[in-house]
C-alpha cells in the first residue's frame, strides 16, 4: 500500500493517473450536477416561507461547502510540502488555489443574490458568516498572490504552503459561526450532528449537486496540478519524452 | 420562478460561468505551456 503510494507521488506516475481519472471525474460531474440541477429546480416543491428562491441552495451550499474543503485540502497539502518537501503537494497547494477562490466568490456572489429577496439586502457587514467567508476569499487570493511574488517556484510555493497552514484557524470560524453569534444567516442544512433540517424532496437534488461540485473539483485541480508538474519538472526526461510525443 | 427569477437565474448564470474558466483555464495554460515547453522557452516565472 505505502509502495503504491509512494510511486503515485513520483511526479511522471501522478501525472499518467491524473490523465486516467480526470475524464471520469468530469463525466461524473456532468452526470451527478446535471440530475442535481434538474431535481432542484424542476422537481423540488417551493419552500413554504421562502418561494422558488430557495432554489439557490443547489449551488450555494455547494460552492460554500467547496470553499471550506478546498482551503482545508490546501492546508494538508501544505503541511506534507514544507514537512516532507513533497513536490507534489507544493503544486496541489497552488493548484487548488484559484479553483478555490472562484467556489469562494460563487458562494459570496449567490449568497447576496439569495439574501436580497430573504434580507432585504445583498451585504450584511454585522453578519459574521458572511463577513467570515470573505475573509477566506481573501487568504485564497494572498495564497495566489504570495505564489506568484516568487521567482522560484518552490520557494513560492513553500510561502503560499506557510499561509494556507496560518489561514485554516478560519475555516471553523466560517462553519460555526451561525452558531457562535447571532446572524442574518441560516444554520447549516446538511453538516451538522443529527438530521438534516430539509425535506427529503429538497435533499437529494442537494446531495447530488454536493457531490457533482466535489467530483468538478477533482477534475480540475488534477488539471492544474498536471500543468505545474510540467513547468516544474520541463527538464526531467518524461516531460521531454512527452512533448516530442 | 415568479418574483424571484432574477436572483434564481442570476445564480445559475455564475455557477455556469465559473465552471467553464475552470474548465477553460487550465486547458489554456496547457496549450500556452506546450508550446513554451516545445520551444524551450518556459521560465520559471511563466504564469501556469
Amino acid at each position: 500500500m505505502w509502495t503504491w503510494f509512494h510511486r503515485l507521488a513520483s511526479p511522471p506516475s501522478f501525472y499518467r493517473f491524473a490523465d486516467l481519472l480526470t475524464p471520469w471525474l468530469f463525466a461524473l460531474a456532468v452526470l451527478l450536477l446535471g440530475g442535481g440541477i434538474y431535481g432542484g429546480l424542476f422537481v423540488a416543491p417551493a419552500d413554504y416561507q421562502q418561494g422558488d428562491a430557495f432554489r439557490i441552495i443547489y449551488v450555494h451550499v455547494p460552492a460554500a461547502s467547496l470553499s471550506l474543503f478546498v482551503y482545508t485540502f490546501m492546508a494538508v497539502a501544505g503541511a506534507l510540502a514544507l514537512i516532507w518537501r513533497m513536490k507534489l503537494a507544493e503544486c496541489a497547494v497552488v493548484a487548488a488555489a484559484p479553483v478555490g477562490g472562484s467556489f469562494t466568490a460563487l458562494a459570496l456572489l449567490t449568497g447576496m443574490l439569495w439574501g436580497k429577496p430573504m434580507w432585504g439586502a445583498y451585504w450584511v457587514w454585522q453578519d459574521a458568516r458572511l463577513v467570515s467567508e470573505l475573509i477566506l476569499l481573501f487568504f485564497y487570493a494572498g495564497v495566489i498572490a504570495l505564489n506568484s511574488s516568487f521567482a522560484d517556484a518552490r520557494a513560492g510555493a513553500r510561502a503560499s504552503s506557510w499561509l494556507a497552514i496560518v489561514g485554516v484557524i478560519n475555516v471553523p470560524i466560517v462553519h460555526f459561526s451561525v452558531q457562535w453569534w447571532n446572524t442574518l444567516h441560516q444554520g447549516s442544512t446538511i453538516l451538522k450532528f443529527g438530521k438534516p433540517s430539509i425535506a427529503g424532496d429538497m435533499l437529494w437534488p442537494l446531495l447530488l449537486t454536493l457531490a457533482g461540485f466535489f467530483a468538478f473539483f477533482g477534475a480540475v485541480v488534477l488539471r492544474r496540478i498536471q500543468n505545474e508538474l510540467l513547468l516544474r519538472e520541463r527538464s526531467a526526461r518524461w516531460v521531454q519524452d512527452l512533448i516530442t510525443a | 420562478m415568479s418574483k424571484y427569477a432574477f436572483f434564481i437565474w442570476s445564480s445559475y448564470a455564475l455557477t455556469l460561468a465559473v465552471f467553464l474558466w475552470n474548465v477553460v483555464a487550465p486547458m489554456l495554460q496547457r496549450s500556452k505551456l506546450r508550446q513554451h515547453l516545445s520551444e524551450g522557452t518556459a521560465e520559471p516565472d511563466d504564469e501556469v
